[in-house]
């Protein structure tokens, strides 16, 4: 099967850096950037399944991100990752069209079922 | 933040607290999140290991190192915070105004980062004594600090100073660039202007276009009521 296409965006590079790694080491095609403006030109340019971004970044926020991938791209899935105690964001992504929320930090196992799960699979060896 | 409520001083200064323990927090949860992946990632080494991979030594230690620092800069961010929660203190001493614009410019660094700004604090290296409320300057540097950012477009670089003066003790915030005009700007300023009025200070702030932004404030080292 096709690995799953992820992009990583979040402001804190060695936590990009260091989650792509571990989610290409369990199979996924994945790819980070740190800011919300590079993800959004690099969306245009290559086909991602689902997309995994903070919510606080510096400059273009990531509900900013959400809010123009699912004008330019509706069908893009979107998981967010937020750091906040608050419910606050993590509904109003949903109401953006969010198809997900993780507190970080994460748990890798989740993290890689979540993904699957946005585009309609299932990881290998999950439960 | 809860919405900004300048004519109730409780509630301004709830948003103060929970601005830095907000921001502060999340800082050390961040930090967190990189240590769990990070060791995590040598978890993985360590498991591809035992399924007969070589595990490349070099690169796993590089890994250990980039935890111990990641555990230092946390330590730090938890030490700001535990500084702060003891330091909040609404009696009346001599405080040192350099030393508290230094601590609440480094608690409101994120801050300044996530609205792309960057920010200095030039310091005297005397103390610059003031007869206040330590509580109350924190509040209100946190303020000058959030008021200039509030005008300041971004990419622009701002530098805190303190000032000691026959007249008092000068609190001041100077940008680099013209400031802009940011729908919570004006409330900001106000906010601050209420703030200062109640402490006896003066505000006096630069927003006319075309110059680079500047806002301070003139308190009397000995108010005279204290």
């Amino acid at each position: 099967m096709d690995p799953l296409h992820v992009l990583v965006v979040d402001d804190e590079e060695e936590l990009v850096q260091t989650l792509v790694e571990r989610l290409k080491l369990r199979g996924l095609d994945a790819h980070g950037l740190t800011t919300g403006w590079e993800a959004l030109h690099l969306i245009k340019e290559r086909p991602f399944d689902v997309i995994l971004l903070d919510v606080k970044m510096p400059g273009v926020g990531g509900l900013q991100v959400l809010k123009e991938i699912k004008k330019m791209m509706p069908d893009l899935q979107v998981v967010l990752l937020t750091g906040h105690g608050s419910a606050q964001d993590a509904r109003e992504g949903t109401r953006l069209g969010a198809f997900d929320y993780l507190m970080k930090p994460v748990n890798i196992n989740n993290l890689v079922r979540i993904l699957h799960k946005a585009v309609g699979r299932v990881a290998e060896g999950a439960e | 933040m809860s919405p900004h409520t300048p004519d109730n001083p409780l509630a301004r200064e709830l948003e103060f607290i929970e601005a830095v323990s907000a921001s502060l927090s999340h800082e050390i949860n961040n930090v967190f999140s990189i240590i769990k992946e990070l060791s995590g990632l040598v978890s993985d080494f360590v498991g591809a290991a035992a399924r007969g991979k070589t595990i490349d030594l070099d690169r796993t230690q590089t890994i250990l190192q980039k935890v111990e620092k990641n555990v230092d800069r946390g330590a730090g961010y938890v030490k700001r915070l535990n500084r702060f929660a003891h330091s909040l203190d609404p009696s009346y001493r001599d405080q040192d105004a350099a030393a508290v614009v230094t601590e609440i410019a480094e608690i409101c660094e994120r801050l300044a980062r996530l609205k792309k700004l960057t920010l200095e604090a030039n310091m005297p290296a005397a103390p610059v004594r003031i007869h206040t409320s330590r509580f109350e300057l924190q509040h209100l540097v946190f303020r000058i600090l959030t008021c200039g950012f509030a005008f300041s477009p971004q990419g622009a670089v701002l530098t805190a100073t303190v000032q000691d003066g026959p007249e008092g003790v000068t609190i001041a915030l100077v940008g680099d660039s013209p400031p802009t005009a940011a729908p919570e700007a004006a409330e900001a300023l106000r906010s601050l202007q209420s703030m200062a009025q109640q402490m006896g200070g003066t505000v006096r702030s630069d927003a006319a276009s075309g110059r680079p932004l500047s806002i301070s404030v003139e308190l009397a080292a000995r108010p005279a009521s204290h």
